[in-house]
């Protein structure tokens, strides 16, 4: 029989984004490799479905998308269209779901399906790309659209009343389409009685999603127009969106929600990440550091003082006895910390606000301009971390800036980090959530929060400024392959990339857990990359970890069985301080499938 | 008469014109005059009662001596019967009322005698004026200034002129500063020697002293300066002269600086200059007067000590004196300069004065600033635009958008006499005004992203801002604060982003952009033709010297310091003037430097100076201007300096008040401009302004730009253009139906059309010239936009022409869509003639939009 090809299967676009909860709808997918496609994965109960139909891609389509895909959706060998039932329950969770098809060649990468609580209604089958062919919406509306060809522009018509204030929003799944979002009044102009008159624009919500919101007070009724184009007018090839208008403060409907949220991560999962201004940090941050460290029984630890002053002497371990294991005596385990709100005016130094670490500061920079300051002592050689969420903006709008000072108001760590970049002579700033610093003597010391701009203000900036000893532990892990075809008698690599945080010099185990039957998990070396010259940047180790790569090689040898429907394996780690070995943690769960050789053999 | 010098209404022209009623009473009294038999005290040289002077003034109207041996000359001006003001000093007679106070040196010249108050009078053909003159400290003599006693006599023999020891780094081993405006500086050259380096503040070179305290007649100045030895220069003064004897007679006192235990010594704060604006005929001549207003009040005649200069030697010449002298019609200035100022005087030359000027209705206060000129100039404004001309021309100025057909017909049947400015409100309120007025900021904002070396996520949001400030009629003052100013992301932040970031750069533009001047000059050496120093041009930069560009598009300014271009050092590096090496502080061109509790926000202050200068509101309306005329007051627009004056300062000026006072309200300027009847007037020119090109005396013909003309050829022929956007990958393209105005970024765009016809790449501040070439033949020719436009089906002809519609129709319709007009009936006639000889009516009809694409009549705003 013929060898396999190497191709795993791929899917690159699905339409519609998603529908509603509790119904059956169908969703068109193409990629490539989906020959012969079985089974729709979901990896959730209440959220099931079933091929339908698949077919070959025609040439003239498959020589469109070849022209207008990127290289990751260029198909080389040819492409599928595959209909899906996808069907829902009651019980299926609003909002992202990732979906796979299983193929003889194994599971493909996930896309993404919307499932919402109100009803979604299709884009129409007619071309709608001129204002006088738009499209018109009863409200509240959810619409499933596409985008096809570079500057197309989809129009849809409703009706607002005086007065009425509506929200628009549109999304997308994934990185393919930038969607922007544009509100008319079609009345005209002395010059062209077609005219429309542009009322509002938007193409991001915030800097770092791909989505677009306008809310809108209409000032007089009437009919207007929102068309739906994309970026630039980039569409590189087809592209799938979801639409939503709906009165605002109504129930499907408010102004602070996204169209695309995440689902809850499965509950064994936790996805660490301490880069990030947006992560919540909670008063039992310790305990949570601590898991990431080792218990050593027997061994007395450093105290970690919770009043006036900062009493940790070293990076310590966490006390012996405590962790975070159920059962454990809570009388023992790390303390919560305290939140404190800022109080004002605390704009000059001499006007900073007390402080005894560790704590939570809640504030905002209420106002452009606005300076928060705060006042602190500390004993000794104190080694302290500062991080910063800001819950509601984030850079690029909100660009907090913390500094550290002494008592002279001399600045000695700040949270912007510079490095070059670019060409090897452009300076690169960015602000970071994590700070960590040494404070050699001890004595008063102040920090001061602001924006790094004096234009930005308000009450959506606010922040969580966590002051904390610093605790050695394992910071995120992370995998890069998010599923694993394995060819009998071939092995795959997994990547696991693994960050050392605030000192720590211990080792990080790595296993799997639930691999098929059969298929080993071993370690694999690699050749070092060769690097160019290491740029110029300004105290790294104030700003990142260290980090480690770990290949795994998943084997599955000969004789291994074949699988049918993948596997959910789990990525774990464990740290190992001293030989001693710490919690395991879950890092990711990835489908993994055992193939044969064989192209055209039964996979089961 | 010439047709179209039919007999126009004139109502009040200004405050210099006489009235029709009193020029006719002034020839009156002059022919009775004349035929009374008095003598003749017409101008010398000229016969003839036009001649006849028939009212007097003197100039300066006030005399005021200072000190002892003080003196003023004066100019008595007549205004003749034809109307031209002339120099009558020479035949004029003098007298003092009370001659213990001052006397009369020559006629015409007063000097002071003792403290006091007397009357001059002034008597010429039977007029008379007095003129009061004030005689104070009279015992006191002036102390000695190297700045106005030497460094003036450097001004007038033009040895401290940009072209010679003045030049970056002087000549022939000595460095002089332009006119003497850093005396401390050419102090110590002259005494020390040395040559000036541009990125050291170290001396360099062989320092020779340029005089000899112990043999003062060896002084290199004086030997070089009366040519006794080699001297590139040649010889600027003789032995004998009162040049050489004030320098010798200054070295000889041991070369004193003077004034120097003065706290502040006294400087020329401005100089004023007699007559200011003077028209000449063929044959006439003007003495000019000169006096400096100085830094303690006082003013001084300092006729004899500053250097006369003709910026067009063609039209007037002038002698080292100041006596001016007509060559051959034209306009020009008179450049003057003194230690540390300079001033100009306006000439124009007119063939003959006109024997019935007629009278012209006025608008506004720009209409009486420019008839008043052109009455001074014997030039007729031509006639009022018909109604095709101005609604064609005032659609494309505002919104860049031909009129459609249907309006024109009903503008035309509209009896309304208001309806020019009920149109002109509907236009500033429309969508297109909107469009048009973005794309013009953009142009000179410069929203582009592979030149500008931006990411559309950021030039995008930069547009953005531009748009909804010119929707929402964001006063000027604020636009210009907040690309001042700009920080965080979207909107100007993007301006600074891009490229080298420096902060010269960027200080250069902004200055450029809001003030008109150009500093870039000043960057590397004291400005070579204007009063700007290298130290004021690095204290301006200071502000901008904390700007940094953080991760995801942020604009700020960092408490430490700037980020320049990398290596070690790190970030947050003081700002260092490159010649000295020192830190500079952010400085104001008054060499005010921002204290420190202001630098948290230190554009904003910078911002805030800016648009409180009154540079900022006349470069506002001088480039507002010039995109309804086609020219600046002050032309380039962004290049106001001595040598290059307004050509009407007090219409500038005017405009600029009335700017501010109704608080930069961008509508209200156009408004105020294209209401008045100098913007209404015909481009059909007469016999009196056909050459006139800068005085707006009818309607110049300016190219449609790039974009706007693309549009319109797509809005007549009914085939819309297809923008691809430039980019590596996968490309984007706008939705059908944009138009070339609405572009963001034109750079990301390509287009041979709109290259062709002059579009800029917004790599600089852009200057379009809007000149013809072969290129642009060549594509009307054989290039796609048109060949493919003319034949696309579904487009305008191709509709026409499947309805059915006649020729003489069809005809009628485009030249109403292209033209703005009907055609007339010899055009139609020839144009059904030239349809119907052709085999295929379809190609026929194409050839005839062809031709009609291809005039200058649509291809100009006329």
């Amino acid at each position: 029989m013929p060898e396999a090809s190497a191709e795993e299967p791929l899917l690159t676009f699905s339409f519609p984004l998603g529908g509603q909860k509790g119904t059956k709808f169908e969703i068109e997918v193409t990629g490539r490799g989906l020959t012969g496609a079985y089974a729709v994965w979901t990896g959730v109960e209440d959220l099931t479905g079933r091929i339908l139909k698949i077919e070959e891609i025609k040439p003239e389509e498959k020589k469109i998308e070849a022209s207008q895909a990127t290289a990751e959706a260029k198909p080389p060998g040819g492409g599928q269209r595959v209909l899906l039932e996808v069907v829902t329950s009651s019980l299926t969770l609003p909002g992202a779901h990732d979906f796979r098809l299983v193929c003889p060649r194994g599971i493909t990468n996930a896309l993404t399906l919307q499932v919402s609580e109100q009803p979604v209604v299709s884009e129409k089958a007619e071309v709608h790309d001129q204002p006088e062919w738009a499209q018109a919406l009863d409200l509240p509306a959810l619409v499933n659209g596409q985008l096809k060809e570079p500057g197309e522009v989809d129009y849809y018509s409703l009706e607002a009343s005086s007065g009425q204030e509506l929200v628009m929003e549109v999304g997308c799944a994934g990185r393919k389409l930038n969607p922007t979002l544009t509100l008319f009044d079609p009345s005209g102009s002395w010059f062209d009685p077609k005219r429309l008159k542009r009322i509002a624009f938007n193409d991001d919500v915030s800097y770092r999603t791909r989505g677009s919101k306008l809310i809108h007070r209409f000032a007089s009724g009437g009919k207007y127009l929102v068309a739906v184009g994309a970026f630039v007018g980039l569409v590189e090839s087809a592209s799938s969106y979801q639409l939503r208008i709906a009165p605002v403060n109504s129930v499907s409907s408010s102004d602070t929600e996204q169209l695309f949220t995440e689902t809850p991560a499965r509950p064994e999962t936790t996805r660490w990440n301490e880069r990030s201004f947006v992560r919540p940090l909670r008063a039992d941050i310790l305990r949570e550091l601590w898991r990431r460290n080792v218990q050593v029984p027997g061994k007395e630890l450093p105290q970690v003082a919770t009043s006036a002053g900062i009493a940790v002497e070293s990076p310590g371990l966490p006390r012996r006895g405590t962790g975070l294991q159920d059962g454990e005596n809570p009388a023992l385990s790390p303390p919560l910390i305290s939140v404190l709100k800022e109080k004002e005016p605390n704009d000059a130094l001499a006007q900073a606000m007390e402080i005894n670490l560790p704590l939570i500061l809640e504030g905002a920079i209420a106002t452009a301009g606005d300076v928060d300051s705060f006042s602190f002592s500390v004993r000794g050689a104190q080694a302290v971390a500062f991080e910063l969420e800001t819950p509601l903006e984030t850079p690029n709008r909100f660009n907090p800036r913390f500094a550290i000072l002494d008592a002279a108001g001399r600045e000695l760590a700040v949270n912007i980090y510079s490095r070059l970049g670019g060409d090897g002579d452009d300076w690169l700033l960015s602000p970071e959530p994590k700070l960590t610093y040494l404070f050699e003597r001890d004595g008063k010391y102040q920090l001061q929060v602001s924006d790094s701009t004096v234009r930005r203000g308000g009450s959506r900036f606010v922040y969580r400024l966590l002051v904390r000893p610093q605790i050695a532990h394992v910071g995120a892990v992370e995998v890069l392959e998010d599923r694993a075809n394995l060819i009998v008698g071939k092995a795959k690599k997994l990547t696991v990339i693994v960050e050392q945080e605030e000192g720590y010099s211990g080792d990080v185990l790595i296993d799997v857990e639930g691999l098929p039957p059969g298929v080993k998990c071993f370690a694999a070396a690699e050749v070092e990359p060769v690097l160019g010259p290491a740029l110029e940047k300004i105290h790294p180790e104030r700003y990142l970890p260290k980090k480690q790569k770990v290949n795994l090689m998943l084997m599955a040898q000969e004789g291994t069985p074949l699988t049918r429907l993948p596997s959910l394996a789990r990525v774990n780690f464990r740290p190992i301080v001293g030989g001693n070995p710490g919690q395991i943690l879950g890092v990711k769960e990835i489908p993994v499938m055992v193939l044969s050789a064989h192209k055209d053999s039964e996979t089961f | 008469m010439p047709a179209e010098m039919r007999n126009l209404r004139r109502d009040r022209v200004g405050a210099r014109s006489c009235s029709a009623f009193a020029w006719m009473l002034a020839m009156a009294l002059a022919s009775v005059a004349s035929a009374a038999g008095k003598p003749d005290t017409s101008v010398s040289g000229s016969a003839g009662p036009l001649k006849r002077v028939t009212s007097l003034r003197v100039l300066p109207a006030e005399v005021t001596l200072w000190g002892g041996k003080a003196s003023q000359r004066v100019l008595v001006l007549g205004r003749c019967a034809d109307g031209v003001e002339r120099d009558v000093t020479l035949q004029s007679s003098f007298s003092l009322a009370d001659s213990l106070v001052a006397e009369l040196e020559t006629p015409g010249r007063v000097r002071a005698l003792a403290d006091g108050q007397t009357l001059l009078k002034v008597e010429h053909s039977g007029q008379s004026v007095e003129v009061r003159v004030l005689v104070a400290e009279s015992k006191l003599s002036r102390p000695f200034s190297f700045q106005r006693d030497i460094g003036g006599l450097f001004t007038k023999l033009g040895c401290n002129a940009s072209d010679c020891h003045a030049s970056v780094k002087g000549k022939g081993g000595l460095k002089l500063s332009l006119n003497a405006l850093f005396p401390r500086e050419d102090y110590r050259w002259i005494l020390e020697g040395g040559s000036f380096q541009v990125l050291t503040a170290a001396v360099g070179g062989e320092q020779i002293p340029r005089i000899d305290l112990k043999e003062p007649e060896s002084s290199l100045l004086l030997l070089k300066g009366a040519g006794l030895v080699s001297h590139g220069g040649k010889r600027r003064f003789s032995v004998d002269s009162v040049h050489y004897e004030t320098i010798l007679k200054w070295v000889k006192a041991g070369a004193p600086f003077g004034e120097e235990n003065q706290e502040k010594a006294v400087q020329i704060a401005r100089l004023e200059v007699f007559p200011r604006e003077t028209v000449l005929d063929t044959e006439g001549k003007q003495q000019l007067v000169v006096r400096s207003q100085l830094s303690n009040g006082r003013v001084e005649d300092v006729t004899d000590q500053v250097q006369f200069v003709s910026n067009n030697p063609e039209v007037v010449s002038v002698t080292q004196d100041g006596l001016v002298f007509a060559v051959r019609t034209g306009e020009t200035a008179v450049m003057i300069r003194a230690a540390g100022q300079a001033v100009t005087a306006t000439f124009g030359v007119i063939a003959r004065p006109l024997d019935n000027y007629p009278r012209i209705e006025t608008r506004n206060f720009i209409d009486e600033h420019v008839f008043a000129k052109l009455l001074k100039f014997n030039v007729i404004p031509s006639e009022l635009s018909s109604d095709e001309e101005f609604l064609r021309r005032v659609c494309l100025d505002l919104t860049g958008t031909l009129p459609p057909p249907s309006r024109l017909a009903e503008f035309l049947a509209n009896k309304d006499p208001q309806k020019r400015d009920k149109l002109i409100d509907l236009l500033l309120d429309s969508p297109e005004y909107i469009d048009y007025w973005t794309f013009r900021f953009s142009d000179i904002f410069r929203v582009a992203v592979y030149v500008a070396g931006l990411s559309a996520k950021a030039s995008q949001p930069y547009w953005e801002w531009i748009r909804n400030s010119i929707a929402e009629n964001k006063p000027y003052d604020r636009i210009a604060m907040e690309r001042i100013s700009a920080q965080g992301a979207g909107g100007p932040s993007a301006h600074f982003m891009p490229g080298e970031f420096l902060p010269e750069s960027n200080m250069s533009e902004e200055v450029r952009v809001f003030l008109g001047r150009r500093f870039d000059c000043a960057q590397c050496h004291n400005h070579p033709y204007e009063t700007w120093s290298q130290d004021q041009f690095w204290g301006l930069a200071a502000f901008f010297g904390r700007m940094t560009q953080m991760a995801d598009f942020v604009v700020a300014d960092t408490p430490g310091g700037g980020f320049g271009k990398g290596g070690s050092g790190g970030p947050g590096r003081p700002f260092l003037h490159p010649r000295t090496k020192m830190e500079v502080p952010p400085t104001f061109l008054d060499g005010t430097v921002l204290p420190e509790d202001k630098r948290r926000d230190i554009r904003m202050e910078l911002a805030k100076w800016m648009t409180s200068q009154p540079y900022f509101a006349e470069a506002g309306v001088n480039r507002m201007w010039s995109y309804f005329f086609g020219r600046g007051i002050v032309q380039p627009v962004d290049d106001f300096r001595s040598t290059n004056p307004p050509t009407h300062p007090e219409l500038l000026e005017a405009l600029a008040i009335d700017f501010k006072q109704h608080g930069f309200d961008l509508k209200h300027l156009i408004r105020t401009i294209v209401q008045s009847r100098t913007y209404q007037l015909s481009s059909v020119v007469n016999e009196t302004n056909k050459e006139d090109v800068i005085n707006y005396s009818h309607s110049l013909p300016r190219p449609l730009d790039a974009e706007v003309l693309l549009d319109a050829i797509s809005q007549i022929t009914g085939v819309s253009e297809v923008f691809n956007r430039m980019s590596s990958g996968a490309g984007g393209r706008e939705p059908r139906g944009t138009r070339a105005l609405e572009l963001k970024e034109s750079d990301a765009y390509p287009c041979r059309f709109m290259e062709i016809y002059g579009r800029t790449d917004r790599a600089m501040v852009p200057e379009r010239d809007g000149k013809a070439n072969l290129q642009q033949a060549l594509h009307m020719l054989a290039g796609v936009t048109y060949t493919d436009k003319l034949s696309r089906d579904g487009g305008r002809l191709d509709g026409l022409f499947k309805s059915g519609a006649s020729n003489a129709k069809i005809v009628e319709e485009l030249c109403l869509a292209a033209l703005s007009r009907y055609p007339s009936e010899e055009e139609l006639a020839v144009m059904e003639k030239m349809i119907e000889g052709r085999p295929s009516r379809r190609e026929a009809l194409e050839d005839m939009l062809w031709g009609l694409l291809g005039s200058r009549e649509f291809a100009y705003n006329h």
